[in-house]
């Protein structure tokens, strides 16, 4: 079965500073306002037309998405978004409480009756800045935080956990999830380590922030270690973000894309501090295959090459159907989490409409 | 119980290589006797000189049923229980249980008594408390000896107080 997961990022505004942490010169509190309810809005409307999953980020000191807490937002979403699942993409386990992130998706579970999808990231290599962890540590403190938090989901009774990086003598959260044995998990895996890492535990692979040819190679890295480990990784294992934009014509999608460009001044919050970047590339962060992974992240491309590496989407309704079938075909992916081109207003929600009620559906049928 | 310094009996299983590290480690500051878990009773036990006194009880995989048996056996003298990856079949009932603080201790990778089998075991000895140990595996004792040593030592210092943290995590006076 194929899904169709709306992420929206939580910000709608007009230019900020530059740089990351991102200094507070041009924050608008009334634009900060103006982004939750819109973004609150969006996902209403995404679960009304019909979208399988809503979605949201955790990124920190910076205009790229007021969301530093997805779960604080989740938690708003469960009142407004009544079919669809609420997906985090993902917290940022390796700087968090683990105990904390159980508890808070098992109150978000229990809030929405079971609609949670648990998305757990390293973060952006600037994130370990953020809450002050080495970003050498970020893999193992990752990996480390996932099998706890799965702990405390499923042990009945209390328990303590002596770890590398977390130690706890008593754990036994409450309320427990709905969906049992758990919240599904996913991961980024776009990686060798960490394909090996979702395969071996059975933990389901988002692939974002990447290109069509690297991510088929981090799914077939993906089903392989997941065969080794004796299970079957199917395209429900398999989640690829990636941006999109609807229109009557190919020509007026075009049009809408350049808009949203030219209004659009927020950066990544990995550009947007290039130093720190490197800094963070020099601990080996990237680990056993720094070149793609760090091209990924830093990657800019022109529209051209990022509809060649599927990066997007953006056409008439029957040119994004044919750019769907053919990433995910070659990818085997059955969750698309999309993004969507921002600040178009009516056009944004047009594109979403157009999107779900002339795409998606030929997608779920094939 | 107001000597925290106890002595330390640890019980190998049966085939148990060498003595373990983390025996090494206890034995800094506590004494240590090891035996073989297949020989000892109340009466071996007695032969031990100089006398143990009070003592900490360790059974480790296929030694902790007679750990088990011991500490029912030994009265006052065995102030509390340590069992590391107890293979126990069957499992013991609730009502033969020692009435003392067990910690149990499991590591996650470990596939003969893995994390899923706390809940059982919990069921079965009512005063356990089952500490996972990150990425070790049936040999956790072996596999993370600072680990295992630090939430050991501080279970047989403070038994089931040992939940309290009481280090400080002051970074800068």
């Amino acid at each position: 079965m194929f899904q169709a997961s709306f992420t929206s990022p939580v910000f709608y505004g007009g230019a900020v500073a530059s740089g990351w942490p991102t200094p507070v010169d041009g924050y608008l509190a009334e634009e900060a306002d103006r982004s939750m309810g819109t973004a609150l809005a969006q996902f209403k409307l995404a679960d009304e037309l019909g979208y399988d999953w809503v979605g949201l980020t955790e990124h920190h000191f910076g205009p790229f998405s007021l969301t530093p807490n997805p779960t604080v937002f989740a938690g708003a979403m469960t009142q407004v978004v009544k079919r669809a699942k609420i997906a985090l993409l993902g917290s940022l386990v390796p700087m968090l409480n683990p105990v904390r992130v159980a508890e808070e998706v098992a109150m978000l579970d229990t809030m929405s009756n079971g609609r949670i999808v648990a998305g757990m990231l390293r973060g952006t290599p600037n994130e370990s800045v953020t809450y002050n962890i080495n970003p050498s540590e970020s893999r193992a403190r990752f990996e480390e935080a996932l099998l706890l938090i799965r702990e405390s989901w499923t042990q009945p009774q209390p328990f303590g956990w002596q770890g590398r990086f977390f130690e706890f003598r008593a754990i036994s959260i409450w309320p427990r999830p709905v969906q049992q044995p758990h919240p599904p998990i996913f991961m980024s895996g776009s990686s060798p380590e960490s394909a090996a890492f979702a395969g071996r535990n059975q933990v389901s692979l988002g692939l974002a922030v990447t290109t069509l040819p690297l991510a088929t190679a981090a799914a077939s890295r993906y089903r392989a270690a997941a065969s080794a480990a004796g299970w079957t990784a199917t395209p429900e294992n398999v989640l690829y973000r990636l941006g999109f934009h609807v229109a009557e014509s190919d020509e007026q999608a075009a049009a809408d894309f350049k808009a949203s460009h030219a209004r659009r001044q927020r950066g990544s919050p990995v550009l947007a501090n290039q130093a720190l970047e490197a800094t963070i590339a020099g601990t080996g962060y990237y680990g056993a295959d720094p070149r793609n992974q760090r091209d990924r992240v830093r990657g800019r491309f022109e529209l051209a090459d990022r509809l060649e590496l599927g990066q997007i989407m953006l056409g008439s309704p029957a040119t994004v159907l044919a750019q769907a079938e053919r990433i995910r075909r070659q990818l085997g992916a059955g969750i698309f989490d999309l993004i969507p081109a921002f600040e178009l207003g009516d056009r944004t929600l047009h594109s979403m409409a157009l999107f779900a009620s002339k795409v998606l559906p030929q997608l779920r049928d094939t | 119980m107001s000597n925290f310094k106890d002595a330390v009996l640890w019980l190998l299983p049966d085939g148990a290589a060498d003595v373990s590290p983390l025996a090494e480690r206890l034995a800094e500051d506590h004494r240590v006797v090891i035996l073989a878990a297949s020989s000892t009773d109340a009466r071996a036990l007695a032969a031990v000189s100089p006398p143990l006194g009070q003592f900490v009880l360790i059974g480790q995989s296929s030694g902790a049923a007679a750990a088990l048996a011991l500490a029912r056996a030994t009265g006052e003298a065995c102030t509390a229980l340590i069992l590391i990856a107890p293979v126990l079949a069957p499992l013991p009932t609730a009502d033969t249980a020692p009435d003392m603080p067990i910690l149990l201790l499991l590591g996650t990778e470990d596939a003969r008594v893995p994390p899923s089998a706390a809940a059982a075991l919990c069921a079965a000895l009512p005063r356990a408390h089952p500490i996972l140990i990150y990425g070790a595996g049936h040999a956790l004792d072996r596999d993370r000896v600072e680990a295992v040593a630090a939430v050991m030592r501080d279970f047989i210092a403070r038994r089931d107080k040992f939940i309290v943290r009481d280090t400080s995590d002051l970074l800068y006076p």
